[in-house]
């Protein structure tokens, strides 16, 4: 990994990242008719709809008004809401953290069930054990996560009557009460992705297992655990490095989908209640957060990499061509 | 790995009975889908209604059959239409490198920049609700992953030895792409689309699930769960049935296509 390739990388980061602002500003030229009566809808008077035009732009040429609207999101302003006139920007930045809580939280857990699992499964490949571990995984990856959620509230909120159903507790109200209010949507959104790292990660293991060095660690002695976690993980960790990359993606996505159905006051919910309402221009700020976050995750990752695995420093493997799940 | 043939042929039963229920059966009997009855609304199961009556008395099977025929309809028809743009271009960008790669592979990273749903989520809302947008919302962000896959299968198999014999011996490029590189990229595409009909399916059923999706008077499994969610304390069959429906499908494909996959491994291609 030289620097000349993190440049490149860099510029590349630059370039898609400015052509997805682009597509994001094109997008409300995209709705049929003039944008500020499509925003306003049948409630548009001649003169809010003449008001608009102006808080748009819409009298200056489009390339003008891209650099103007560029300018103003690298400022932190995102427009306002047509529906309660609140700036974009305000909006996000009060709702990201519960979606960025909700995300860390179910990739931690997606972690902490899929890498005993593809430890164990690794290990015992070729077994009972290992078979019954991957049909479980192949359950969990075929689950889509709304349904799972209505397993989980129909037993815990409503069978056991453990639980309430939706809301949010702020992080204010106590770290715990908090938590609690984020389980059964962490819990719904992480198995997926835990079912995406136990096969990436088997799949790794075994490879490792394979290997002479191995063979050399079992015969000197080594005890099970400590193959598994000294010898054999730091190795296999490539494919799993990968995916989180693009789990984040379907993260994202069925966050939407999630919060919405929990009543969280995330990203997701506001992108899923603007796009009913069209509330076009808070759309439009979510969507391009949305995408950069992810973009630069997905970076991050790729230069992740190379610290993890000194093999890859040198020639520059891509494994991530395989399998991408886009939801 | 081993794994039984029992899963696989259930699998390919389950597709197969859905796909007779929903496609062919309504060629002989209509579904009726739309009659409300009040002595069925949120009935159990009877001799008439095998699987009860909804919120307002309307047979859940046949608006679960109507269902599959959306869904499996958007499935397979936007994994197909996304597969016919993008493997193309990946062979190209695949065979050709240099700028054609360039220019597609830049095309590819804008569109996966946005994660999928997001994306899809954003079309739909722009475009207005009907089956064609849910399609094109379904269609714009699965193309580039087929193009991508296509591309590294591409790099692989270009390398080998029946492609080099073939540009020796002066083969025109189109007939190399063609009938080298195509056959053999093949299988791990068709095992993959057949997983990503799956992903569309889930796609399709969270865009109807918020509302953006197929319109309420026809009837698919993510409006279903949608209709239903208000009634899950009363009376849970109503996210069930479509729920069932929606996972065993989603299950089916994915089993099939990992199937596909693995018995290819096993031919030695590898």
């Amino acid at each position: 990994m030289t620097a000349r390739f993190v440049v490149l990388r860099l510029l590349r980061l630059v370039a898609v990242l400015l052509v997805v602002s682009a597509l994001c500003f094109l997008s409300l030229n995209l709705l049929p008719g003039d944008p500020a009566r499509a925003i306003l809808g049948e409630s548009g008077t001649p003169e809010s709809v003449a008001a608009l035009q102006q808080e748009l732009g819409l009298d200056v040429p489009m390339g003008e008004r891209y650099i103007t609207w560029l300018g103003g999101i690298l400022q932190g302003d995102f427009g306002r809401s047509y529906a309660n006139r609140l700036p974009v920007a305000d909006i996000i930045l009060q709702r990201a953290p519960v979606t960025i809580e909700l995300i860390l939280l179910s990739q931690l857990i997606a972690l902490a069930v899929a890498i005993p699992l593809a430890t164990v499964a690794a290990v015992k490949r070729g077994t009972a054990v290992d078979r019954g571990i991957s049909s479980l995984v192949f359950l969990a990856v075929s689950v889509p996560s709304f349904v799972l959620a209505f397993v989980l509230i129909w037993v815990f909120a409503i069978k056991l009557g453990l639980y309430p159903a939706n809301g949010f507790i702020p992080i204010s109200a106590g770290l715990g009460q908090n938590l609690g209010s984020l389980l059964l949507p962490s819990l719904a959104l992480a198995a997926g992705p835990a079912a995406l790292y136990q096969r990436v990660l088997r799949a790794d293991l075994a490879e490792t297992y394979g290997q002479e060095f191995m063979n050399v660690a079992r015969a000197k002695g080594v005890s099970p655990l400590r193959m598994a976690v000294r010898h054999a993980f730091r190795p296999s960790l490539l494919g799993l490095t990968t995916s989180l990359g693009v789990v984040v993606g379907v993260l994202i996505g069925s966050s939407v989908i999630i919060e919405n159905l929990f009543s969280l006051p995330g990203l997701g919910s506001i992108l899923a209640t603007s796009v009913s309402g069209r509330d076009y221009v808070v759309v439009q700020g979510v969507v391009l957060v949305a995408a950069t976050a992810f973009v630069v995750i997905n970076a991050v990752v790729d230069l992740v990499y190379g610290l993890i695995d000194p093999r890859l420093r040198k020639a520059r493997v891509t494994r991530r061509a395989g399998a991408v799940p886009v939801a | 790995m081993r794994r039984l043939k029992v899963v696989d042929s259930l699998s390919l039963t389950w597709l197969g009975v859905l796909f007779l229920a929903a496609v062919i059966l309504p060629l002989v009997i209509a579904f009726d889908t739309e009659t409300m009855s009040s002595a069925q609304r949120l009935a159990g199961p009877s001799a008439d209604y095998w699987l009860g009556g909804d919120n307002y008395g309307r047979d859940l099977l046949a608006r679960a059959l109507a269902g599959a025929r959306v869904s499996l309809g958007i499935g397979f028809g936007s994994v197909a239409i996304a597969a016919l743009i993008g493997v193309p271009l990946g062979m190209l960008a695949g065979y050709l490198r240099g700028a054609v790669d360039a220019v597609i592979s830049f095309v590819v990273d804008v569109v996966l920049a946005f994660p999928g749903l997001v994306l899809a989520l954003a079309l739909a809302s722009f475009l207005g609700a009907s089956i064609q947008n849910v399609m094109i919302a379904i269609i714009v962000p699965m193309t580039p992953v087929f193009a991508r896959l296509a591309k590294a299968q591409t790099m692989a198999v270009s390398g080998r030895e029946y492609v080099e014999a073939s540009q020796v011996i002066g083969t025109p490029t189109r007939s190399i792409v063609w009938r080298d590189v195509l056959p053999n990229i093949l299988p791990p595409i068709l095992a993959y689309a057949m997983v990503n009909v799956g992903t569309a399916i889930l796609i399709e059923g969270g865009l109807s699930f918020l509302g953006m999706g197929v319109p309420p008077d026809q009837p698919s499994w993510g409006s279903m769960i949608n209709q239903g969610r208000v009634f899950i304390s009363e009376d849970p069959r109503l996210v069930a049935v479509p729920s069932v429906f929606m996972l065993l499908t989603i299950l089916g494909l994915n089993l099939l296509g990992d199937r596909f996959l693995s018995g290819n491994d096993k031919a030695g291609v590898r």
